[in-house]
């Protein structure tokens, strides 16, 4: 007759070919990986709260060269430097999608993406107040300003 | 997507280069007095301006010599090779060809000249008091001296010896011999009314006449009525029946001919009888004995004929001139009218525009009355939708074919609203319409059964009144703008006119009448006259009243009294040029609001060469500011447009021109938009101001040296008044300039100047003394016109440009663009182009569309 017996503890056997691992192994192997994609995943998201600093000098050096004049290519170009940050402020929930996960901290690389993107922007408003197109002045609301008119109106000659 | 259709307007364009071609100009020479025939088919003429030309047989001027100053007196004689002329102590004799000065002298006393041919040489025989002088007329070298005592006239030459008439009872002659120097005088022996002619004179007394001829008296019976007047230059004397008779020896009638004006040839004699629309002409021979007669239609009703002489050519055919009481100068033949210089316009006392009708887009219509009314940004929707609508009926118009309408011959308004009529009274009494765009003179008409011109207001799209002044009566007569043709007449008895008050220039303006007892009429009773108040500056009185009119009745508010040595050399108001941006943006972040007074007028005086500017609010009568100038002489001129004040004068201290330029401010300014924002939302912002309640200005100037002399100047005026005005200037060489009033800001800094003002604004040039001659600013370029006296400038629907016309002796009509051509297509400009983007956008934006609906979908049904 034969026998199974599960518990193999104390048999020196060795295992068949292709026998999985132990479980109790397997699951600390697992637990390691885990703690490594936890890892990873929290790096690349301190990768992407980065992402916005390295696009910033570029954007910066080229609303310098454009200079402040009141032209297409100044406008264009500060108009870029503020859509792109309002475009990923918008996005950035999908762009730390992929790193969401119990025990991964998103608040400090969201804060950092945040924070970059708003430097960026208040570049592209502070090019636009010195060019002059942010109403922020009282000249700028001169149209407000009411025409008035003359209760009285004269009229005179010079008699000849 | 559909929405961006709406946005589509139909717009036209100039091209920059086509301006230039749009002043034109018109050359005068005034009302003609004096005629001649000269060589090769010309004419040499004088006129009553003061100015000898010599006309082509086409009209046209050849040349045209302003003798010493326009207007004065000219004494002219000419023979085929000379013409002399005198005036202003001056004799200057001129070639008939081309007009080229000869010699000019300074002779004084001058009471008439005359050139005498003696063997072969002539002279110019120089009527004095006293005496008579003679010249050569070839050299000006002064011949002889000859006292003969009181004279009346140089007759001609007679046997080598001058005949001149002198002032006696009985008919004397003096004959002075050139080459001998002596003088004899003779007498006739009969009493009597005397008259001299070419070359024979004349007394008659009752049923006698004492005819003198070749140093001769004969005294013979007379069988007509009295001598009337004289034939120029002629033989003929006219008797008071219309009877012609040849004065010689034995003189002879030659014909008896009904009322009508005569004219002397060398051996015919021209009579003309004028009626309605045509005149009569016969041509009497008076060697043959035969007449020849012949009708000649003029083209509307004729005027009065105030001179008239004819001649016939080498070739036998008739050429007749007339002057006409409307100062024209008409050239005709024994059929037809030839020509017709409209001389009227050398004499233009005032010029005014009427706007002409629009079939598509006149000022009037809805549409540009709205955005006249309110262009706010709440309103423009409405008006955007208004002005679609004027597109569809604009090309629905186009659709029918209708859309080319001849500007020109319907006198009607251009899509940019150059086209105006421009209405120019004559001292002739007549008012001359002549359209902006084209030249021609649409109407002219005669208003002197009226009296006296007073104003001319535009009442409605097509009806002017006119308001004369007729001894104590006030005539209103309101006519068609585009014909002249009278609509209806009203007589004011017992009113004599003090001032006319045209209330608002709108469409339909109030007018009310003051007379000199302060009684008031209101001419257009629909419009209320409320808040009036008017003042008359008095130069006999040296004092300025100020009134309110309370019903049909004024009373006095205030009066000022100038010192008695004070003169009053200019008046400026400027109730045309409101205010359409009451602050001023400085570019320093603040914002500056300009003294916002309508009722402010100018002033100036010259008291011991001191010039003194009042700003005085005419209202309350408050005197805003009291600018003084020392060492003034001669001529002030004064502008007053929005918060400027700009004078212009001799400054005799520094012998130069210079510019005042004053600037008036409110106290307040503006640092933060929270405070303009809070005012606007709260409401607290008055859309109305009492000129009692208004505080004294902050007044800037400062004074600038200007290259020239002006005779005439006004700020230019556009539509909406966005754009920054120019200053145009008559300057005293008949140029016209302009100036941006930016260079006449009394806020311009000094160059070392580093301390920030308030009211600073960096934008404006740092300050130079002297201002600018800037040549392509001259508006009339290398054009040679004369006697521009005065300028008066109007709006057009193009907000870059204004329409400018100088007048006085020549017109001058251009448009002045004092921010350049910001509104007006550059040639490059391809329209076509342009469609066919915005058609390719419109396409482009169809396919992607329709390409992404296309792919949504598909990836959709895969999922």
């Amino acid at each position: 007759m034969w026998q199974l017996n599960l518990d193999r503890s104390k048999e020196q056997i060795a295992e068949p070919y292709g026998y999985r691992t132990q479980i109790h192994e397997a699951d600390d192997s697992s637990r390691r990986r885990q703690k490594d994609i936890k890892a990873l995943k929290q790096q690349k998201a301190a990768e992407m709260a980065n992402k916005p600093f390295m696009g910033m000098f570029s954007t910066f050096l080229m609303l310098y060269m454009s200079g402040s004049a009141l032209n297409i290519i100044p406008i264009i170009i500060t108009c870029m430097a503020m859509f792109t940050p309002i475009k990923t402020l918008f996005s950035f929930k999908e762009a730390f999608a992929p790193y969401e996960e119990e025990g991964v901290s998103l608040f400090f690389p969201k804060l950092k993406y945040l924070t970059l993107n708003m430097i960026t922007m208040l570049a592209g408003i502070y090019k636009f107040s010195i060019m002059g197109l942010i109403p922020v002045n009282a000249e700028d609301w001169i149209s407000m300003i009411p025409i008035r008119d003359p209760i009285e109106v004269s009229y005179g000659t010079l008699i000849s | 997507m559909w929405w961006i259709l709406a946005l589509f307007v139909t717009v036209s364009g100039i091209y920059e280069d086509q301006v230039g071609e749009y002043d034109w100009s018109l050359s005068h020479i005034g009302k003609v007095s004096y005629f001649a025939p000269a060589s090769s088919g010309r004419y040499i003429v004088a006129t009553e301006r003061g100015i000898i030309a010599g006309l082509r047989s086409n009209g046209k001027a050849e040349w045209r010599k302003i003798v010493s100053k326009l207007d004065n007196p000219v004494l002219i004689t000419s023979s085929s090779n000379f013409i002399a002329t005198f005036s202003d102590n001056q004799v200057s004799v001129f070639t008939p060809h081309d007009g080229t000065l000869q010699w000019t002298k300074g002779i004084h006393d001058v009471l008439d000249i005359k050139i005498v041919a003696l063997s072969m040489k002539e002279y110019l025989c120089l009527q004095k008091s006293q005496e008579i002088e003679v010249l050569e007329l070839s050299t000006g070298e002064s011949s002889r001296v000859f006292s003969l005592g009181n004279v009346v006239k140089i007759i001609g030459a007679n046997d080598g010896e001058i005949e001149v008439q002198a002032k006696e009872e009985i008919l004397t002659i003096w004959t002075i011999n050139i080459k001998t120097g002596k003088t004899e005088k003779v007498s006739g022996s009969l009493k009597g009314k005397q008259f001299c002619l070419k070359n024979a004179c004349v007394s008659q007394d009752k049923d006698k006449v004492e005819i003198y001829e070749k140093g001769k008296f004969f005294v013979k019976e007379w069988k007509g009525k009295n001598i009337e007047k004289t034939i120029n230059n002629s033989n003929y004397a006219l008797t008071e029946d219309h009877e012609v008779y040849e004065i010689k020896e034995n003189y002879r009638k030659i014909v008896a001919a009904g009322p009508g004006i005569f004219s002397a040839g060398e051996d015919e004699l021209f009579w003309i009888s004028p009626s309605s629309t045509e005149f009569i002409l016969i041509i009497y021979s008076i060697n043959e004995g035969t007449s020849k007669q012949a009708k000649v239609i003029y083209k509307e009703k004729l005027p009065q004929i105030e001179h008239f002489w004819g001649f016939l050519t080498q070739k036998g055919e008739f050429v007749g001139f007339l002057t006409l009481s409307d100062f024209s100068f008409t050239c005709f033949t024994s059929t037809e009218i030839k020509w017709v210089r409209e001389e009227g316009l050398g004499h233009l006392k005032h010029v005014y525009f009427a706007e002409l009708p629009n079939k598509a887009l006149h000022h009037s219509n809805d549409y540009v009355s709205a955005i006249k009314q309110d262009n706010s940004w709440v309103k423009s929707p409405f008006n955007f939708l208004l002005r679609l609508k004027i597109q569809l009926q604009s090309f629905s118009l186009w659709l029918e074919g209708k859309s080319k309408i001849d500007e020109e011959k319907e006198l009607i308004q251009d899509v940019f609203g150059i086209n105006k009529l421009i209405l120019g009274v004559s001292a002739s009494n007549y008012i001359f319409a002549l359209q902006s765009l084209y030249k021609n003179t649409v109407w002219k008409k005669s208003f002197i059964e009226y009296g006296e011109f007073y104003q001319l207001v535009q009442t409605g799209i097509e009806e002017i009144l006119l308001i004369f002044k007729e001894n104590t009566n006030i005539k209103l007569v309101w006519i068609l703008s585009t014909s002249g043709e009278t609509i209806k007449t009203e007589t004011i008895k017992d009113f004599d006119l003090l001032e006319a008050i045209i209330l608002d220039k709108t469409e339909k303006p109030g007018v009310l009448l003051v007379s000199n007892s302060l009684k008031v009429k209101n001419v257009t009773k629909d419009v209320k006259a409320e808040n009036i108040y008017f003042y008359k500056i008095d130069p006999k009185e040296n004092t300025i009243f100020g009134y309110k009119i309370i019903g049909e009745n004024s009373h006095l508010v205030w009066s000022m009294a100038l010192s008695a040595q004070e003169e009053i050399k200019a008046f400026a108001t400027e109730k045309e040029s409101k205010i359409h941006q009451p602050a001023i943006a400085t570019g320093t972040s603040r914002l500056i609001y300009k003294h916002d007074d309508a009722n402010m007028f100018a002033l100036a005086t010259i008291k011991s060469s001191d010039l003194y500017i009042y700003v005085i609010n005419g209202v309350s009568g408050s005197i805003l500011a009291k600018l003084r100038q020392e060492g003034v002489s001669g001529s002030v001129n004064l502008v007053l447009h929005e918060n400027k004040l700009i004078g212009h004068y001799w400054n005799s201290k520094y012998s130069r021109y210079e510019m005042i330029a004053g600037e008036f401010f409110d106290s307040q300014v503006d640092t933060s938009a929270t405070h303009v924002l809070a005012s606007y939302y709260e409401g607290t912002f008055e859309d109305k101001y009492s000129s009692f309640d208004l505080a004294n200005p902050i007044i800037f100037t400062q004074t600038y040296a200007f290259p020239g002399g002006i005779k005439d100047m006004k700020v230019t005026r556009t539509l909406q008044g966005i754009t920054t005005p120019d200053l145009v200037m008559i300057l005293n060489t008949n140029q016209v300039y302009t100036l941006n009033l930016k260079w006449l800001s009394a806020r311009r800094k000094q160059e070392e100047d580093k301390t920030e003002g308030i009211f600073d604004q960096p934008n404006l040039p740092i300050y130079k003394p002297n201002l600018p001659l800037v040549q392509h600013n001259i508006l009339t370029y290398y054009m040679n016109l004369d006697g521009l006296e005065q300028l008066e400038i109007t709006w057009t629907l193009l907000e870059s440009t204004s329409l400018a016309v100088a007048y006085g002796l020549d017109f001058f009509v251009v448009r002045v663009m004092p921010e350049k051509s910001f509104d007006i297509l550059t040639r490059e400009f391809s329209r076509s182009t342009i469609v066919m983007t915005i058609l390719g956008l419109i396409l482009l934006n169809v396919v992607v569309e329709r390409y992404f609906s296309y792919k949504t979908q598909r990836n959709n049904f895969k999922q």
